[in-house]
């Protein structure tokens, strides 16, 4: 995944971590965009995001849709489950790369308030 | 738990485990000991008591505030263990369960903080690995 200009670093709140403030509306759709693609083109990836591809694998097709549906606007709790579930895979697969670019050290991310994304 | 460091300035344990339960007793935000679940049987590459971590930045590596959603997220090393000599559990019933723990010296006594499920029992066999990665601590504000 490319995360170029998707994390911007920051000072850290612990000696020897990195921090990154993120926003919603940039490393959600770029994710999720990611995450397809890798799914649909078989791309092959470590352990660590090849579990991840299992999860998005078993989501509802839909899901990937609702995603990007804010919160409010959805009545059905099947809806907002899926949208929920889709999410939280877009940021542990964003996490795990930031993660990896930095080679695993102590990583902070702080992501940023946007209600169109909240869970 | 948490107060009591906080506030009270209490001490930290030295270390945190985490254990694995069998599908016996399902953990809840009402369970508060080990003793209160069933541990996998011991063997072939899983102690009593669990995988040990430390505290500090190797063991829990990444943090994430996520303002949009008024919580923290800690996540854990990966935490490995690998069947030798035998399966894990080398007897009974399958992990169905991970529970994070202190390190009280009695294990039966040792507080459950976290749990994790599984989905299904876990049996891994001679020289395999069972792997729980990136398991998530998550804190509400509200």
């Amino acid at each position: 995944m490319n995360l170029n200009g998707l994390a911007v670093e920051v000072k850290a709140v612990q000696p020897g971590a990195r921090r990154f403030e993120v926003k919603p509306a940039e490393i959600y759709p770029a994710a999720l965009a990611d995450l397809q693609s890798a799914l649909e083109a078989h791309r092959a990836v470590d352990r660590a995001l090849s579990t991840y591809k299992a999860q998005a694998v078993q989501l509802p097709p839909e899901a990937w849709g609702l995603a990007f549906v804010p919160r409010d606007e959805l009545t059905s709790q099947a809806a907002i489950v899926a949208r929920a579930q889709a999410l939280e895979l877009a940021r542990l697969w964003f996490t795990e790369y930031l993660h990896q670019s930095i080679d695993g050290g102590l990583l902070e991310i702080r992501i940023l308030k946007d209600e169109d994304w909240r869970l | 738990m948490a107060l009591g460091w906080i506030w009270r300035a209490q001490s930290l344990p030295t270390n945190f485990y985490v254990a694995l339960w069998t599908s016996a007793t399902a953990p809840t935000a009402d369970t508060n000991v080990m003793s209160d679940g069933t541990e996998i049987t011991a063997g072939n590459g899983y102690t009593t008591g669990g995988f040990q971590l430390t505290p500090g930045a190797t063991d829990y590596d990444v943090w994430t505030e996520d303002d949009g959603n008024d919580r923290a997220l800690v996540q854990m090393k990966d935490i490995v263990w690998t069947a030798s000599g035998g399966n894990i559990p080398s007897a009974g019933n399958g992990a169905r369960y991970a529970v994070h723990t202190d390190d009280n010296a009695t294990i039966a006594n040792r507080e459950v903080y976290h749990y994790f499920d599984l989905v299904s029992d876990r049996t891994v066999s001679d020289t395999q690995t069972l792997t729980l990665q990136n398991c998530e601590i998550r804190i509400n504000e509200s």
